[in-house]
């Protein structure tokens, strides 16, 4: 069995292009997914000589719940700096797992506060002049 | 040409002169904690250019992850509380907590452009903390050179400061349009990159002019 590097899906033996993305396919190199089963071998399998790594095991891992991607997104950009840390450590901790929806979830979130906290590093300045600037007028000290 | 700096840093950067750091008789473009930032910034790329993580995919363990995040904390609180006139800082604790966290940047940055979601992710980009600990030693050894001003011109460390962020905008924009044109070939993909640095120059000079309009309107 083989899948495109691509867009992952599952191609035909003879196939050079890829039906769904249009992209090459190497032939010499073939995508063999290892599964996590492969450790616990019985003896029978070690005996016999098929190769057992062609073989695919679907795990079902439910997808992440809608909610908890709408709250996890919302706090990144509501609280300010914090937030957007948390959202770093739990956008890695999602994108070692192995399900895709996971990883693009744990990407996205990733990405969005890495700039959230770029933007909150490059406002802290101005919020400080402004401050400053209140302080001076207003002489509220 | 020496203005041309100033310009630019404008927009990141307060530029108080009493926080700055003075060298060749001049004050550099950026302030103390955002001079250490960056050149935390520029020791990361350049050692992870040079251990050939460029390419690195991988995410750190959780417990390698939190210590990167916990070096955040000084600089933070080093802010707050100097903001809150609770203590007093100076320009050296600055530039070392600035180190401490800027060093922490082009890994994740690293991170968002080279993470696959198709494949599996082998190649570590950073593999334990004693690479942590080499980056930070190289950026306090280089923050102590500043301090005390040898062999620096003004105009190779203001070049250094803001090609660091130029390059940090620059990965962070290749990381995002890869995202978006994920389809594209490796021809056309260099037409993304082409628009990323058109990108990152177009945002360093809208802040700078926004930070102008700000402080002309207050």
């Amino acid at each position: 069995m083989r899948f495109c590097r691509n867009c992952g899906k599952l191609l035909e033996d003879n196939q050079s292009y890829c039906s769904f993305c249009g992209k090459m396919v190497d032939t010499e190199k073939e995508v063999e997914i290892i599964s996590s089963e492969d450790n616990s071998l019985t003896s029978f399998q070690k005996e016999t000589s098929q190769p057992y790594k062609s073989m695919i095991t679907h795990h079902i891992v439910p997808p992440l719940n809608n909610w908890i991607k709408v709250l996890l997104s919302i706090m990144v950009p509501v609280i300010p700096g914090l937030g957007a840390l948390i959202g770093i450590i739990v956008g890695i901790l999602f994108m070692t797992k192995e399900d895709k929806d996971r990883k693009t979830f744990g990407k996205a979130l990733l990405t969005i506060s890495i700039i959230f906290i770029l933007l909150f590093c490059s406002c802290a300045f101005i919020f400080y002049f402004a401050m400053q600037e209140m302080i001076t007028e207003y002489h509220f000290y | 040409m020496q203005d041309i700096f100033y310009f630019l840093c404008r927009g990141i950067c307060h530029q108080i002169p009493e926080r700055s750091f003075i060298i060749g008789h001049q004050y550099l473009p950026l302030c103390a904690r955002c001079t250490g930032i960056y050149i935390g910034v520029f020791i990361s790329f350049l050692y992870l250019l040079l251990r050939k993580r460029w390419y690195g995919n991988r995410p750190p363990s959780f417990g390698l992850l939190c210590i990167l995040l916990f070096s955040f904390f000084p600089l933070i609180w080093d802010g707050i509380t100097s903001y809150l006139n609770i203590r007093q800082t100076n320009n050296t604790i600055r530039i070392i907590t600035g180190v401490l966290s800027g060093s922490t940047w082009p890994i994740f940055i690293l991170l968002i452009k080279n993470y696959n979601i198709y494949t599996n992710n082998t190649k570590p980009l950073i593999k334990n903390i004693f690479e942590y600990i080499h980056i930070i030693s190289l950026g306090c050894i280089f923050s102590f050179i500043i301090i005390n001003g040898y062999f620096l011109s003004w105009n190779i460390l203001s070049i250094l400061l803001t090609g660091s962020i130029y390059l940090l905008y620059v990965q962070l924009f290749i990381g995002i349009l890869k995202q978006i044109f994920y389809q594209l070939e490796n021809q056309q993909m260099k037409k993304v990159y082409v628009l990323a640095h058109m990108m990152a120059l177009n945002w360093m000079i809208m802040l700078s002019f926004v930070q102008k309009w700000i402080i002309d309107f207050l």
